[in-house]
């Protein structure tokens, strides 16, 4: 997408988004479904929503990666004990979602894995299927982290980080 | 062309009928006419209205400001585009309250330090209390914006800028650990209205400069706030977790007691020798791979 196209899209493709597609209760289920994922590993997912970008930042040239690297330090999602945050990142805007793991899930999960992800969640998002896709890059996450950081049993863990979705 | 008795009324008041009216009106500006027309309307109907919602308000207001400017004669453009832009710099709240869905979102330059405290933070040697009067605030503001600027091409001069480079890099080829200075001048007004502490931009600048971002979570931040003459030491939870609390508080006491003293490049010397005896003690270099995660010279921070 160009800059012109990303500065209308960010303009007019976010009315109601957040709204409509992730109210209340959506979230609500997305927290449930993060906290039963938790159980089985060791990793710890946030999922954050974003309407749109600034524009200003648009302009500047600031990609959905960049600010959700961003968002991934702003949030903390750096500050677990194994190191095994995954932030999933949504730009309802740009039908965008990005997928930042820190450095300990990361050596286990080749990139092209994340990528194969957010494809296919992007491609829910363009058809309008904002809650399927998300639901299903969630369920696809938690499985590469029950691969590579499996729960140890018999340890309890403390929840590093809230399971609750972040609204931008 | 249909006249009703409002426009009949208006041309009435506006075509002068004698010559003396006509000289009271020769240096009449429209233009002011349909500023009022548009500033007076989004006033009057935001006080009229009050029970109204502000969105149904400027609905109100719009269409008839459009109706009077044409009403008085203005040109088609300004009929037109006038009362919408007007609507719309009036309603840029409420758009971004539409984006969110009504909901107000996460303000996250301003939050809370984290969930679980992994990274310690030790607090300004010099305690300031929130800003809670006008007469504080204004103060704080006043050292931000003049006073700070004013003094830190002296307070941060190159020559302790080049001997902080040098100190960090030597400490750093002894041990794995990773120190970062962040020298900063001043804040923004409305972060310094909205009540923020050295403590929390420590933690914000913790975050966002990717200090967390070591193997072995080493890194510790020193960050000087010169606005606010405080200071804060953040170590991430590797080395944090090692060292008493006691022993971090004494660092930040000792920096305190320097900057009161004036002297900032002894003070920041000192502490990175104290933090890298520290580093030296718990991660001591040995024949490991160690790479510089991150950068040495101090970061100056702040608009200008």
């Amino acid at each position: 997408m160009n800059r012109m196209r990303r500065l209308v899209a960010n303009t007019f493709r976010a009315w109601d988004l957040a709204e409509s597609q992730f109210p209340e209760h959506v979230f609500a289920t997305i927290g449930a479904r993060i906290t039963e994922s938790e159980a089985n590993h060791r990793g710890d997912i946030v999922f954050a929503v974003e309407a749109r970008l600034a524009l200003k930042s648009v302009i500047k040239g600031e990609t959905p990666r960049q600010r959700a690297e961003q968002v991934f330090a702003e949030l903390e999602v750096w500050n677990t004990e194994d190191n095994a945050g995954v932030l999933i990142y949504v730009l309802l805007a740009e039908r965008a979602i990005e997928i930042v793991a820190d450095r300990g899930i990361a050596r286990y999960v080749a990139p092209q894995q994340w990528t194969a992800i957010c494809t296919a969640a992007a491609a829910a998002f363009a058809r309008g299927e904002f809650q399927t896709g998300a639901m299903a890059a969630i369920d696809s996450v938690s499985n590469h982290l029950h691969n590579a950081v499996p729960a140890r049993p018999g340890e309890s863990r403390e929840n590093d980080l809230a399971d609750r979705p972040v609204l931008l | 062309m249909h006249s009703t008795g409002a426009m009949a009324l208006i041309f009435m008041v506006l075509i002068p009928t004698d010559a003396q009216a006509r000289e009271v009106l020769s240096d009449f500006r429209p233009e002011f006419l349909w500023a009022s027309i548009l500033i007076g309307s989004v006033i009057g109907f935001g006080i009229a209205l009050r029970r109204w919602s502000w969105p149904a308000r400027m609905a109100a207001a719009t269409p008839c400001s459009a109706i009077l400017l044409w009403l008085v004669g203005a040109p088609w453009w300004m009929v037109v585009y006038a009362p919408l832009s007007v609507f719309f710099v009036c309603m840029h709240r409420e758009w971004e309250k539409m984006f969110h869905g009504g909901r107000i979102p996460k303000n996250t330059s301003l939050r809370e330090s984290g969930i679980r405290p992994s990274a310690s933070l030790t607090g300004p040697g010099r305690q300031y209390a929130p800003a809670s009067t006008r007469w504080q605030t204004f103060r704080r503001v006043f050292r931000h914006c003049i006073v700070a600027p004013l003094k830190a091409s002296q307070q941060f001069s190159p020559a302790m800028q080049a001997a902080i480079r040098e100190r960090v890099a030597e400490s750093e080829s002894g041990h794995l650990g990773e120190i970062v200075v962040v020298l900063e001048t001043r804040w923004l007004v409305d972060d310094i209205r909205g009540g923020l502490t050295p403590a929390q931009r420590a933690r914000n600048g913790f975050s966002d400069l990717g200090i967390w971002n070591t193997e072995l979570n080493n890194g510790v931040l020193i960050h000087v706030v010169l606005g606010e003459r405080a200071i804060g030491l953040v170590a991430d939870r590797g080395i944090a977790e090692r060292v008493a609390p006691g022993i971090w508080q004494g660092i930040v006491d000792g920096l305190a007691s320097h900057i009161e003293n004036k002297n900032l490049q002894t003070g920041l010397l000192e502490t990175i020798d104290r933090i890298d005896s520290l580093l030296r003690e718990h991660f001591p270099a040995g024949n490991n791979d160690n790479p510089d995660e991150l950068a040495n010279a101090p970061l100056i921070l702040g608009p200008r």
